[in-house]
Formats: structure tokens, sequence, C-alpha cells
């Protein structure tokens, strides 16, 4: 009776869905002229700079995003040897691990590596990856809130911790948020074996755990009216306010950054294994390491690129904030311990 | 039965790979704090659905029984919050109470009850407009008052439906994550967080894939539940009539629509309107801006695709599970009535809305992420999972309603000579058409705000309204804050019409 | 007149006056004849209370009832269709009422079983609703009607849903019925026959207004 119909719909259903997964799946397929880049939603690049990628090089990008950045690399993770994408773009030192140990990427760095600073030059995770942008997580300072206090402010992490700062720290929760989390290894990295106490210390000083970094960010910072002058953050997160501030633009930020305790995160792009169409996946990564794209980092991702002697536009030279010695532990310590690492914050956070 | 296969097909591959991925976990692996998670998320899933139901139930009355102006506008308007991404209900909360309330218990409830209001509102709604009012006439004529009237007479034969939507929501609760990180703290953990943290964070699948189980089992359990209940023959079977929908006769009676369409309109307005009083605000005061700077925002790179164009993709989307999961779902209630295993049916049908949208997603992922099955390329994989997602919803819809229609024109249609089949649309035909309708409208509406699973599934460069408000919300400064808002707006203005229009078609009734 | 019910000028409809109804009820049954859609259910729907009167007043038993709500009023009301409470057994349906005014459990049970011997379903206590024919239902819904002894009864075209030979014999047992025990009843009905079949004060809605029928 009824099942005449539902036998005809579902026919109907399933036939269409094969024949749809049929012509999308070659067209995905990248062809010899084509490169699928598999990325997080957070990356951006100016059109401009794909459509000279194919005049010079006849290859069309295609990007596709998959989430966040831990998505992105679980996903790659389970289908390591068979991906769907050829070159993959934004994994960072703290998934890294996980991800050469399933052998997700081939083996390849960019003939521009020589170009990159010093300190990133030997980040290649045993050469599958290339370092391509970088960017500090800082504690953000309110500094408008500061002059109206009348209160110093702070210059050393140590100090966090004392009364005269008390109430007044926002953080987030290192296992939903990366500035948290990177903020959290900070921690480790600094004090060692001691970490738990100082979080101990700055959970009686009052510090608030947000969910995630718009929250802490857009509601609880005082900058943007909430209550807390002080927030982890980004060291291009004052630049940006100006950026993307209402006309007029204020000429200097209103917020700056405590340059002690930032903790480095670098990102990096490989080309994924067995795609079948690795030249031209290498050829993108080039690509990403070339002047133009390097240059356009900084305004579109708001990170620092990778590649020395980079022109910054002004707002970032004038302000943002240039961090001397920025904290950063070897991805397999990260990758052995961070279970272990994320539960002890959780008991002694009561979280 | 064969939509109930098709589920099985595409459920029970990434189920199967979960099963077996769990196996692979190591000794050191403690099962005790996933069990306290789950405690307190029990806790907190039970408070958010009284809550919901004890204010969802007057609307949805109100709504079913009485005819008034503005009546399609409330209709549409309290179906509105569910279909918002949480990450923007979250926003509007934070926004509109953010300083009165800390994130915590009562502030995810709140936000709980503000989306699954929909749910109770759809489901017993469906069902109430269908109850022949002049029961109640007779209960009333017999002594009773009008709220003895509604607990001796109405509320039995809206039992069926209302524990199918309390438990539908329950489990929305249960599972819930985006509105768990926002609005929550450490006392309001999900075991879909713990999923997502597994997964994403830690990259330990074998874990992810056990707290998955664990989290699917004790879904199955109140979803079992709650169509035990629903599908006891036993209970109330109350007589179907098509009305057209009156204005309420007594003064008593126009106050009582008018406070309540008032209050519910009111409720689901207010973080609407704080969300649309900052996407109009800057520093300096009321401004144009934001809305102005939309089109051009991020211009030239490859941040934000144009907001018709997400929006088109969503609706593509939508409407592509509305059509499957409103055919696959109705197919399965009819199953449940005309097959002796029809019980069955169900049961395995209802299955998926205890996977919750990281479940689904790790599951598809394990599962469908390599050749010989490589659907992550095709568009088809989205629309598959909020099909999959949508069809309990629908199942949960139809069901009560399906039950209620009086068998007894089957029987006399069939009597009078028609074939089975026949009698069977003669009976339910018309009903038929309304309610699939609706529950297509509804699973349209679940794949407008499904956000969850997409991300662990999307590979595509096709961003939607939601991903674009999520990036925007990601950086600093004022403009971003401000055009994520507006965005949001947009989204809301979307979904009130495209609600409004689906219920537009299926306003079509009778009189007998 | 005393007892009863009387209608002066009582104008019915819902938005715009279909009907305005001059009437007195004194006793027996009084039947309203007419096509489907003049108003009649109308009528029995504004004496009932749930719909309200555009104007003039309604009288039960020399009291102004007008404007007062439905379960103030004892008047009873049988529909075309049963509408028995199907989560209630049979028993219970027809104790209802009897519950609604207060009676004690066990007494309104013994009051029930009564009518339903009344009704010439004794036996048919514990059954559920399901299990009833139509005719059953019907009679079992006319006992749960009078069991709270309301002051006077309405039906609306009670029997059309029932086959021809059911309902002529209902037609006549029910007349009987309510006859036997004074019920002050008002029937409406399209079917001419039925209505001479059971009493001679018939009432024809003709110009909006209702006049009397002879023979």
């Amino acid at each position: 009776m009824s099942s005449l119909l539902s036998k005809i719909t579902l026919t109907i259903a399933i036939s269409s869905s094969l024949l749809l997964a049929a012509c999308s799946s070659s067209q995905q397929q990248s062809g010899p002229a084509s490169v699928t880049l598999l990325t997080h939603d957070s990356f951006v690049v100016s059109e401009a700079l794909i459509d000279q990628l194919k005049t010079e090089t006849g290859i069309t990008l295609k990007i596709t995003t998959a989430g966040d950045a831990g998505a992105m690399v679980a996903g790659a993770i389970l289908a390591a040897g068979s991906p769907s994408a050829d070159a993959m773009f934004g994994i960072d030192n703290t998934l890294l691990t996980k991800a050469v140990d399933a052998q997700v990427f081939s083996s390849f760095t960019s003939k521009n590596l020589d170009s990159v600073i010093p300190e990133l030059k030997k980040d290649t995770g045993n050469g599958v990856v290339t370092p391509i942008d970088y960017g500090d997580v800082c504690v953000n300072i309110d500094d408008a809130w500061f002059t109206k206090h009348k209160l110093a402010k702070p210059t050393a992490l140590d100090q966090l911790t004392s009364l005269t700062y008390r109430d007044l720290l926002v953080v987030q929760d290192p296992a939903t948020s990366s500035p948290g989390l990177a903020f959290m290894l900070a921690t480790i990295a600094k004090y060692g074996d001691r970490w738990t106490k100082y979080w101990d210390k700055l959970n009686k000083n009052g510090v608030k755990v947000s969910g995630s970094w718009t929250d802490a960010y857009e509601s609880e910072f005082s900058s943007n009216g909430g209550l807390y002058p002080l927030v982890v953050s980004y060291a291009t997160s004052p630049p940006a306010e100006i950026v993307y501030a209402e006309n007029p633009k204020p000429t200097k930020p209103s917020t700056s950054v405590l340059t002690d305790g930032c903790y480095r995160q670098v990102e990096f792009a490989g080309v994924l294994r067995g795609s079948g169409n690795e030249q031209a996946a290498q050829r993108v990564i080039d690509w990403l390491l070339s002047e133009s794209v390097q240059a356009d980092v900084p305004f579109s991702m708001f990170v620092f690129p990778a590649r020395a002697n980079t022109p910054l536009p002004e707002v970032f030279t004038k302000f943002a904030a240039k961090v001397s010695q920025p904290l950063q532990l070897p991805a397999s310590d990260v990758n052995a311990n961070l279970k272990n690492w994320l539960s002890k914050w959780g008991q002694v956070m009561g979280r | 039965m064969i939509p109930a296969l098709f589920l099985i097909a595409l459920l029970g591959v990434p189920l199967t790979n979960i099963f077996q991925r769990s196996f692979d976990v190591g000794t050191s692996f403690e099962i005790a704090p996933q069990v306290s998670i789950a405690f307190s998320a029990a806790g907190q899933a039970l408070v958010s659905t009284v809550l919901a139901t004890c204010i969802g139930l007057p609307i949805a009355g109100v709504l079913a029984t009485h005819s008034f102006k503005g009546r399609a506008f409330t209709q549409a308007l309290v179906t509105v919050p569910f279909v918002l991404p949480t990450v923007v209900i979250a926003l509007a909360f934070r926004e509109l109470l953010g300083s009165a309330l800390a994130p915590g218990f009562l502030l995810v409830v709140i936000a709980h009850t503000y989306i699954n209001l929909a749910v109770i509102v759809r489901i017993v709604g469906a069902t109430w407009q269908q109850l022949d009012p002049r029961k109640v006439t007779v209960a009333r004529s017999l002594g009773a008052s009008p709220i003895r009237a509604f607990i001796t007479v109405t509320f039995p034969e809206l039992k069926a439906s209302i524990s199918s939507a309390a438990s539908v929501v329950f489990v929305f609760c249960f599972t819930s994550l985006g509105v768990v990180l926002v609005l929550g703290n450490s006392s309001t953990r999900t075991l879909e967080s713990q999923i997502l943290r597994e997964t994403s964070l830690l990259l330990d699948f074998p874990t992810a894939a056990i707290t998955a189980l664990l989290q699917l089992v004790l879904v199955s359990c109140v979803l079992l539940l709650g169509a035990r209940t629903s599908l006891k023959r036993t209970s109330a079977v109350p007589t179907l009539r098509f009305t057209r929908l009156r204005p309420a006769s007594s003064k008593a009676q126009r106050s009582y629509v008018f406070v309540i369409a008032t209050i519910a309109c009111s409720l689901v307005l207010l973080p609407l309107l704080s969300l649309a009083y900052a996407s109009l605000h800057n520093s300096a005061g009321w401004t144009l801006q934001w809305w102005s700077s939309l089109a051009s925002v991020d211009s030239g790179t490859t941040r934000l695709g144009s907001p018709l164009g997400a929006i088109g993709t969503s609706l593509r989307y939508a409407l592509l599970t509305g059509v499957v999961a409103g055919f696959v779902g109705v197919g399965a209630a009819i199953g449940v009535l005309t097959h002796r295993l029809g019980r069955a049916v169900a049961l395995i049908a209802l299955a998926p809305l205890g996977i919750s949208a990281a479940t689904l997603g790790l599951g598809l992922m394990l599962a469908y992420g390599r050749p010989p099955l490589d659907l992550r390329s095709s568009d088809v994989l989205i629309p598959i999972a909020h099909s999959i997602v949508a069809v309990p919803l629908v199942i949960a819809v139809v069901l009560p309603t399906l039950l209620a229609t009086d068998r007894r024109f089957a029987i006399a249609a069939s009597s009078l000579g028609a074939s089975p089949t026949r009698a069977f649309f003669t009976a339910y035909g018309p009903i038929l058409r309304i309610v699939m309708i609706a529950a297509g409208g509804l699973a349209a509406c679940v794949s407008l705000g499904e956000f969850g699973a997409a991300s662990f599934l999307t590979r595509s460069s096709d961003p939607t309204v939601p991903v674009q408000i999520v990036r925007l919300l990601q950086r600093p400064g004022e403009q971003s804050f401000g055009v994520a808002c507006a965005l949001a707006m947009v989204l809301v203005m979307g979904t009130i019409a495209l609600v409004a229009g689906i219920d537009a078609l299926g306003k079509k009734r009778w009189v007998r | 007149m005393s007892q009863g019910l009387e209608l002066r000028d009582l104008n019915i409809g819902y938005t715009s006056t279909l009907i305005t109804a001059n009437l007195q009820v004194c006793d027996g049954i009084t039947v309203i004849l007419g096509p489907s859609g003049c108003g009649k259910s109308t009528l029995l729907s504004t004496i009932l209370g749930s719909v309200p009167a555009l104007g003039g007043s309604l009288l039960l038993n020399d009291v102004e009832i007008t404007s007062a709500p439905i379960h103030e009023r004892r008047i009873g009301m049988v529909f075309q269709d049963p509408l028995l409470f199907s989560h209630l057994t049979v028993l219970q349906n027809v104790m209802y009422g009897l519950r609604r005014l207060g009676i004690s459990k066990t007494l309104a049970a013994k009051k029930a079983a009564e009518l339903l011997e009344w009704v010439g379903l004794l036996g048919y206590e514990t059954r559920s609703i399901q299990e009833l024919s139509g005719g059953q239902a019907q009679r079992v819904a006319l006992a749960r009607a009078l069991a709270p002894e309301p002051a006077a009864l309405l039906l609306d075209e009670p029997y059309s849903s029932l086959d021809a030979e059911l309902r002529t014999r209902l037609a006549a047992e029910v007349a009987e019925l309510l006859r036997s025990r004074n019920v002050v009843a008002v029937h409406v009905t399209h079917d001419e026959a039925e209505a001479r079949s059971i009493t001679s004060e018939i009432f024809r809605v003709a110009q909006a207004s209702l006049e009397r029928v002879t023979k």
C-alpha cells in the first residue's frame, strides 16, 4: 500500500544521491591544473592572490573548509593515505605530532623554506610541513581602564597572582578555546612543574574562566563593555581593533599587550599523502610562502608572516607588540601530556 | 519498512565504525568522569524540559484553538529560536542578560527553554489543533470549569504528544553543545562537549567513540520511554475533526488569548531585539553603517561570500532535507500503523535522535571518509546528515497525530468496498497532507539551524550564514561585532519569512 | 411561565444575526427544523453558551442566563457524534457530570449505573468506549448528558450518523425516555419525518426567525 509510494520515493532519493555523488566527486577529484586546499574556518586570503596563482602557474585553487583546526586535523588523520584534498593549511604545533605520526603528510618542505625567519626554520615536523605564519597569544590590557583607575599596568606574568590585580583577569577554558590552551601551555613552559600552583593562585585571585575567545573578548573585556581589563587574546588584537573600528578610525589603539608569558602558535602547511596531485600541491605550498602571499597574511589573518623581511602594514609595525622571548613547548611534549595537563587544570580550577 | 531500511543503511555503517573503534581504547581509560558528566547533563536537561513544557503548553493551546490577529506571525516567531544557530542565540542572551546573569546552570536552562519552545509548540500543537473542540463543550455543559475541562478532557488526549515532544526536548538539551560552551560553566558540561574535546583536541578517537556510545545508550533509553507512552494503544485516542479556527468567543477567552500571545511574542523577541539593537548601534549612538557594510565587508578576500549566496546555500540544503525527511519520516510513521512490526520500525527510526551531531559527524567521518564510498566531496552529505537528524523529529510530530485519527474511517471505507490502500488514504489522506507539510517544514528548519554535524563533515566551499557569523565573531573590532549582529538579523528575518511561508502552505482546513 | 426555556428576541449568529429567536419551551421536546447552514446549530450553541448571543435575552426557569458561562447553566447537550471521553470507561463517562457536582464516587457510580440501565446498556459499565457500536455510544452520550439532571437538554442532529433503521428506533426510544423523565428538550434536525415522529411542537427557521409548523 503505502510501501509503493515509499519505494518510489526511496528509489528517487537514493539514485539521485548516488548520481550527485558521482558527478561531484569526479568534479572535486583535482585535475592536473587544480589543487584542493584543506583548511579551517579562519583561513583568509585575498582573491587577487588566487588569481595571480592561476596566471603564473595555471593552477586553480579550490578551498574547502572543515570547521576549526582540530576538526580539520581529525578528519585528515582518519583519512590518512586517501585524502579528499591535496594540501592542508592551518595545522599548528599543538596538533602536529599526532598528524605526523598518522602519516597524514608526504615528505616535502617548501623550496622557500630558507627565506623563513631563523626561529622557525627547523620547525618542519621532520620534513613534512612548512611553517607559514605565526602568532603570539598574550594577555591584552585595557589601557583606558588602568589610566582611569590609576593603577599601574602589569609587566610580568607573576604579577597576575598579586592582590593588586585581583578580579581583573579573564582567561578561556583550554579545552574549548585555542588561545586558552595556548595560555595554559605558556604557564607550563614558564613554570615547569609548578604550573598548577600558579593556576591555584590565579584561581584564588579571582580569575574568570570563559568558554570561548568571543565571549571573553567581546563580552567580558572592559574595552568592550565588560568588567575585566585583562584578557587572554592575541598580540595582534590591538592593531585589529583599529582596523575594524568604525570610522573615523582612532590613531592609536586603546589596548596594549603584556609581553611576558606570550605563547607562540605556528601554523603549517603540508602536502597530503596519497592525493595523486603532489606536484601541483607543492607549488601551492611554495605560493603560500611567496612574498606576495606573506605580505597579505597580516591583514587577512592577523598573524605574522613566517617569511623574513616581509614588509608589514603600518598598524602592525607601530602597534603590534614585539614579543622578544615567546614561550613554546616541543610538539611531542604537548602530544604526550595534553590529556594529563587538561585534567590537572580542570582539577585545580574546579571545572 | 523501507524508509527504516534506508536509515539503517545510512546509520548502521557509521555506528559500527564507532563501535569498532571503541575497542581500541587503552587501559588507562576510566568511565567515572563520563558518568558524572552524564548525571549533571541529565539534571540540566530535565529542568530545561519541564520549563519548556510549562511555558510551551499554554502557547500551543492558544495557537491551536483560536484564530486571532497575528496568529500566523506568532506561530512563525515561536519557531525562529529553534532555527537560529546556537552561537547567535548565545550571543543574543549574552547581550541581553550578560550583566545580570553569569554563565552557568540558570543561563543555560533559560537558553534551552527559549530554543526548544518551538518543539513543544509544534509537536503538541499539531495534535491539539486536530482535537474536536466539541468535547470540551460537552465537558463544560456537564459542569466543568474551563480549567477542569482542560485537565480531565483535553490533557489526556494530549498526553501522547506531550510525552513525545518532551522526550525530544530532553534529548536536545542533554546533547547540547553550543549553548553549553558559551553560556555554561563546569556544572553544565555535556557528553557532547566531551566527544568534541576528544575528537578535535585530544585526537583520541577510541575514547571519543566510547563517550559517543554511552551517550547513545542513555538517549535511546529516554526516547524509548517517550515512545512507549506515545504508542500505547490504550491511551486516549482523540476524535479528529477538521475545523476552521474560530476566534475566541468570550471576553475572558479573548483576554487569555491576548495575554498568552503577547507573552509568547515578547519572550521570543526580547533576545532578538537585543541583537537588533547591537546591529544598529556603535559607541556614538544609532547607526546604519553595519548594515550598509554587509555587502562590502571583507570584499576581495576569501573570508566571506556574499550573504545572499550563503542564504541560498542554506536554503538549498534546507529544502532538500525537508523533502527527504518529510517523505521518509511520514513513511516510517505510516509503517508504524500498518505493519505488525510497526513499533519496532518506529523505535529504530527514532534512534537517530539519540545520535547527536558530534556522534553523527564522528561516525560518518569514520565510515564514509574513505573509498569506495567517498561522499565527502559531494554536496549530498550535508543534506543526508541533516535528514538523518530530522527524520526522527518528523516521526515525533507525525505519529501522535496519525495515531489519533479515528481508524474507523479506514474500516468504514473498506466495508464500503474500497481497497486497503484506498481506505487508508481516505482515512488519512487529508491529515497526511497537512502533517507532511508541517513535518517537512520542521525538518527544513532543523537543517537551517544545524551547524554542529556540518562542521565535522563540511568540505564545502560555500559557507553558510552561520559560518560567516562565527568567523566575524572570532576577530576583534567594533565592525566585526556590529556586522555579525546585522548578519544574524538577516538570518532571523529570513527564518521568519521561511517559516511563515511553510505555515501558509499547510493552512487549508476543511469543515466537516 | 416559570418552567423551561425562554428565548426573547435572542439574536443568533457569529458576527451578524442569522436568526432572531422567540421561543418558549415548557415541557417535552420541541423540534427545530431547517436545512444545513441556516443557523440552527448556532442556535443550540447559543443556548448552551459556547457562542455568545448578539442581543436579546435567554431565560431558564425564569432566571436570566444570557451571559452565564457554560458550566453554570445546567443545560446538557448531545451532538451528532457521541464525543465520549476515550480515556474513561463507559461508566466513568456517565459519572463525569455527577463528579463535577461534587457527588462522591460511590454515589455517582450508583446513579450512573442506574442511568445506563435506563438506556438499555446494563452490563456495559466497564467497557472501553472503543468497543461500542454507533448506537450504543450515542445512548451512553445521552445517559452522560442526563446524569447531572440538567434543567434542559439540547440535541443537535443526534441520530444522523446512524443508519436509517437504528435512527427511527432510537429517536422513538429517546423521545419516550425524555418524556418519562419530564425533561425539557430542544431537538434540531433537518429530517421532517423524524421530527413528526417525535413531537408535535415543531418550528422552522424561516426569514431569520422561528415559525411554528402546523400539520
